[in-house]
């Protein structure tokens, strides 16, 4: 198997596409550590999500160059030979997958390496950043088993994009309903007491277990933590005005509830490598599954 | 005899149509087995299963005596090499990369052999040429070559003339006959082109829907392409009514020729028609093609012919 590896690196890392995607994301990690810190000045510009879109822009460019490559790869017919030459699928699978995913991991730290260097983020845990590098890596597993386990590549291509896009849009929507606070804090006209009402938006156990799952195992989602935690905002958002919170008792107890959601974010964010990797297991299993009961022409 | 490969009662079902139907065949060691059938007979997929890209639903699969459900059939597997369809290879690399390639695969020290296989396929002058510009013959040659990487005893080319011109045809034959006589490479070739195989086989596997429909060697075929006389006479009619007197077999092809089949004396015919006022014009021997052979076992139930 360790041929299989090699043979697979080097047709893989030595391309023009491989090489040609390894400079961009070098580039849009090189200008965003430069450029972007001078834009995150004014919160009310919205420029903070523009790492958010070098990120994803670099996300969708390596993803295109693992459809590229893998597609190629599989329609030359290759894969025959392998299997011919007395490797079992498992082997080729188990390579194929292995090398993408390395690939993926190397293009995630091209595109942040200069992060430590730029300012962004200076609060990003170790582990979390890890997190986001492992995305690189979940992407490109994924478009590869499509690749792999499908006849029909271009319509198989178009979903897995559709499923990112579902995974990424569907655990915004979820994180967003769990940050929905269970009570919601009325002063009194006289501002000395408080009312408390119940949030009908809320949701409750068991669904919020299931959702925290959800949320977790989403190989996607920290790319919308990150855009929500982990990028610099102004003073304003993040640092509560400490005078207000002696007279006004509805601003106090809305931000206990912040920084209680803040915790919660930021214990779930140093988790999320350790789901990740699950997640890309499962798939790795499931596609070797597939892969080994297919019948390959 | 050693085989190299056994299948007893193979079957491949898709969904609701079954490609292999119960086959059983034996490819003895040393031989150019010819496998013989018409489309969609069933080679193309019994190739498959051979090489281990397809499972079969049934019955099974022996290669150099290991079963295909052994694990060690991987390691099997390193015994042969197979060109299945079309040829794989690397289009944007060179005849010579695509076989370095091949050999890092399989494990192979070093590279030494790789200019002796592209001098044997008749690829040593290509060059820096990648192969995606290779001609048809070309690519076929390499793929042959592909296949031949590791040394082989038993190499597999599903249809390897297909498509080719009459000099790549030839240069496909004499490849074929100089593995088998040099290397004692066992060969399976799989094609419905029966001239050209006739040309190469030592023995021959008829498949029809999915099953074999008789396994033979080329001397035995040859005994049983039965000659025939083709004659010209003057009245078929009286040919005819000569010909039942003598028990003779024989077919009417118009109402001046008919062919006879057996082996008789022209003396004896020329004089039996005479006889009934029929006279003889002209008498040529044949020999039934391999192709006639093909089409009369397969047109039967294929027990006629045993």
């Amino acid at each position: 198997m360790r041929n299989l590896f090699r043979i697979h690196f080097k047709r893989f890392l030595f391309r023009w596409e491989a090489i040609a995607v390894s400079l961009i994301n070098i580039f849009l990690g090189i200008f965003s550590a430069i450029f972007i810190p001078e834009m995150y000045t004014d919160a009310f510009s919205g420029s903070e999500y523009f790492y958010p879109a070098l990120y994803l822009t670099s996300l969708s460019v390596t993803m295109s160059s693992v459809i590229m490559m893998e597609s190629n790869s599989l329609n030359n017919g290759t894969i025959r030979n392998q299997l011919i030459a007395g490797y079992t699928k498992l082997q080729v699978y188990l390579s194929k997958y292995i090398t993408d995913f390395i690939y993926g991991i190397m293009q995630g730290i091209l595109m942040m390496w200069m992060l430590p260097f730029s300012g962004i983020a200076d609060n990003c845990s170790l582990l979390f950043a890890v997190s986001l590098i492992l995305v690189y890596g979940a992407v490109s597993c994924i478009v590869m088993t499509f690749c792999i386990l499908s006849d029909r590549r271009a319509t198989s291509v178009l979903i897995c994009i559709a499923c990112l896009f579902t995974l990424m849009l569907g655990g915004i929507n979820i994180a967003k309903r769990l940050d929905t606070q269970k009570y919601i804090y009325e002063s009194s006209r006289d501002h000395e007491t408080v009312v408390k009402t119940e949030n009908l938006f809320y949701i409750d156990s068991p669904i919020r277990d299931v959702f925290e799952q959800a949320v977790r195992l989403n190989p996607m989602q920290p790319i919308y933590e990150y855009i929500l935690w982990y990028l610099p905002r102004d003073e304003f958002y993040y640092t509560p005005n400490v005078t207000r919170m002696d007279y006004d008792p509805v601003y106090n107890l809305q931000w206990t509830q912040i920084e209680a959601e803040y915790q919660r974010h930021i214990g779930r964010l140093n988790v999320f490598p350790i789901y990740q990797i699950c997640f890309i297991v499962a798939v790795c299993t499931v596609g070797v599954t597939i892969f080994r009961k297919r019948d390959l022409k | 005899m050693e085989y190299v490969l056994k299948t007893n009662s193979l079957c491949k079902t898709y969904r609701k149509f079954s490609a292999l139907n119960g086959l059983t065949m034996n490819v003895p060691q040393g031989a150019i087995y010819g496998f013989v059938g018409r489309n969609g007979a069933g080679k193309t997929t019994l190739i498959r299963l051979i090489c281990g890209l397809q499972d079969p639903t049934g019955g099974d699969l022996t290669l150099y005596g290991t079963k295909h459900t052994d694990k060690k059939i991987a390691k099997a597997r390193r015994h042969m090499g197979a060109v299945v369809e079309t040829p794989a290879y690397y289009g944007d690399m060179n005849a010579a990369e695509n076989l370095k390639m091949q050999y890092a695969m399989l494990g192979l020290p070093s590279y030494d052999g790789i200019d002796d296989l592209l001098r044997l396929v008749r690829l040593d002058d290509t060059g820096k040429k990648k192969a995606k510009d290779y001609s048809l013959g070309m690519k076929q040659r390499l793929g042959i070559a592909l296949a031949l990487c590791g040394n082989p005893d038993f190499l597999i080319l599903d249809e390897p003339i297909n498509g080719l011109d009459p000099q790549g045809i030839v240069e496909i034959r004499e490849l074929i006959l100089r593995l088998n006589h040099e290397r004692d490479i066992t060969v399976l070739i799989s094609s419905h082109i029966l001239d050209e195989l006739s040309r190469l086989a030592t023995h021959y596997g008829f498949i029809d829907k999915g099953k074999i429909v008789q396994e033979i060697n080329a001397e035995e075929l040859e005994q049983k392409c039965r000659k025939y006389l083709h004659v010209k006479v003057t009245n078929t009619a009286a040919f005819a009514h000569v010909m039942d007197k003598m028990g003779a077999e024989y077919s009417i092809i118009s109402d001046t020729e008919a062919d006879l089949y057996g082996e008789y004396k022209v003396s004896d015919i020329s004089a039996a028609l005479a006889a009934e006022h029929c006279e003889l014009l002209s008498l040529t021997e044949h020999e039934e093609s391999l192709e006639n052979y093909f089409l009369n076992l397969v047109g039967s139930d294929g027990g006629d012919r045993k």
